[in-house]
């Protein structure tokens, strides 16, 4: 017997393969798509899932069970008999952390079928099929987005927080304004940022790392050998955190490499800056715009992130000359 | 005249006559300076790659384990660096006492 099913928490998946084996149903294969094949049986099995993710754990543990099948990171193990052991605690943090990342592609997927199909709306003539498209990725980003909160409930990140910041002092005084209320930041995914209820209070450092300082790995080994841990690194984007008893945590304490960190900030949203209104004169060349409405919502929404883009280099640039009279 | 040096760029100098790591690095300048001076760990990465490039200071040794720590030591041109700018600050104070004294 074949089935197919997905599950996101992997305690819900074993529960329901012992549920199975209860019913007389032996897992003999797991394949591509979560295939489960079943077997009659009388012997009554017990399932464990593992997650090797540090190869190195893996030759100091045995799992004494019959091993069933690999399926990406997971591997399927069966016993008659209760398993004595539990799935690492941090190998299941790394698997789904890495589960909620290709739920956060799927969403930047979307997104971008959705903005391409505005594009093909002012070509388009009634009943506009582009409407139900568009739709339909609405709601696989929302289905998306309820997924990705399932799985931090599931590793304790519980509380979620949706805000949006172009302004790194602001995000870093509200991070260490809740780390004061025992809230840690943990992950952070399109505007959500996740905590955990934690007994040490962080001090959190929002770093915007540039070309001159050289290789990023080397960069974020350096500060983590100070006893600081990197938190989140999307790009040039990165997170440190250090415990706050260690005493007062800064990245930057002369005034040339602050003045090179906003300098960086600044640059950085120039050149969005620059390809916005890129993309708002492209969409202005095409005379016919006071016939499609469509384009004028893009045109705006497209300016009022100007306006915001705008302000934040403003801000960094009084920053910078604010540092430059210091000298 | 040489470009004055500024003041992280000579307490690191003057720390790396015995080779250091990072927080060594910084744990020295803060009592080289009686606690005066924090140095930020950022602010000190971005002064050492600058002075690699230099060759004012060099890789003393890389740790084995996979962190791949790195001691750092300074060179014969960064010893040089060192003395031109006590002989420079030496100038500006006699200069100063001369003129205060006068």
């Amino acid at each position: 017997m074949k089935k197919i099913k997905f599950f996101i928490n992997l305690e819900n998946e074993v529960a329901w393969l012992n549920e199975m084996s209860k019913h007389g149903f032996e897992l003999v294969n797991v394949s591509f798509l979560n295939v489960y094949t079943f077997e009659k049986s009388s012997v009554i099995y017990n399932y464990f899932i593992d997650l090797p993710i540090n190869k190195i754990q893996d030759a100091t543990k045995k799992i004494e069970a019959t091993h069933i099948a690999n399926l990406g990171n997971r591997v399927y193990y069966k016993k008659n008999g209760v398993f004595d052991h539990n799935i690492d605690q941090d190998n299941s943090t790394v698997y789904y952390k890495k589960l909620s990342q290709i739920f956060m592609f799927t969403i930047l997927f979307y997104a971008i079928s959705i903005i391409f199909q505005i594009g093909l709306l002012s070509n388009s003539t009634f009943p506009y099929p582009q409407y139900i498209v568009i739709a339909i990725m609405l709601i696989l980003i929302f289905i998306s987005i309820k997924l990705i909160l399932n799985i931090y409930k599931i590793i304790g990140n519980n509380i979620v927080k949706f805000k949006l910041f172009l302004d790194k002092d602001k995000e870093e005084k509200w991070l260490n304004e809740l780390a004061k209320n025992h809230l840690a930041l943990e992950s952070f995914i399109i505007g959500f940022y996740f905590f955990k209820k934690s007994d040490v209070i962080w001090e959190y450092k929002v770093d915007i790392y540039r070309k001159s300082l050289g290789n990023r790995d080397d960069y974020i080994k350096f500060i983590e050998d100070t006893g600081a841990q990197l938190v989140l690194n999307y790009g040039f984007w990165m997170i440190f955190k250090r415990d706050s008893s260690f005493g007062e945590f800064e990245l930057y304490t002369d005034t040339k490499s602050q003045l090179q960190q906003y300098n960086a900030i600044r640059n950085a949203f120039t050149i969005v800056l620059l390809i916005e209104l890129f993309a708002i004169g492209i969409n202005l060349i095409h005379n016919d715009i006071y016939y499609h409405k469509d384009r004028l919502i893009i045109i705006s929404l497209l300016m009022l992130f100007v306006i915001a883009l705008l302000y934040v280099i403003f801000k960094t640039q009084t920053i910078i000359n604010r540092i430059k009279n210091k000298i | 005249m040489k470009n004055a040096l500024t003041e992280s760029t000579y307490f690191i100098l003057i720390s790396l006559y015995e080779p250091l790591h990072g927080y060594g690095i910084m744990q020295k300048i803060s009592e080289l300076s009686n606690g005066r001076i924090t140095m930020g760990a950022g602010t000190l990465y971005g002064a050492i790659v600058n002075m690699l490039d230099k060759k004012w200071i060099e890789i003393y040794s890389v740790d084995e384990s996979s962190r791949k720590k790195k001691e750092y030591i300074i060179t014969e041109v960064g010893k040089q660096v060192v003395k031109d700018e006590i002989k420079r600050l030496e100038e500006l104070i006699s200069c100063g006492k001369r003129m205060e004294e006068n």
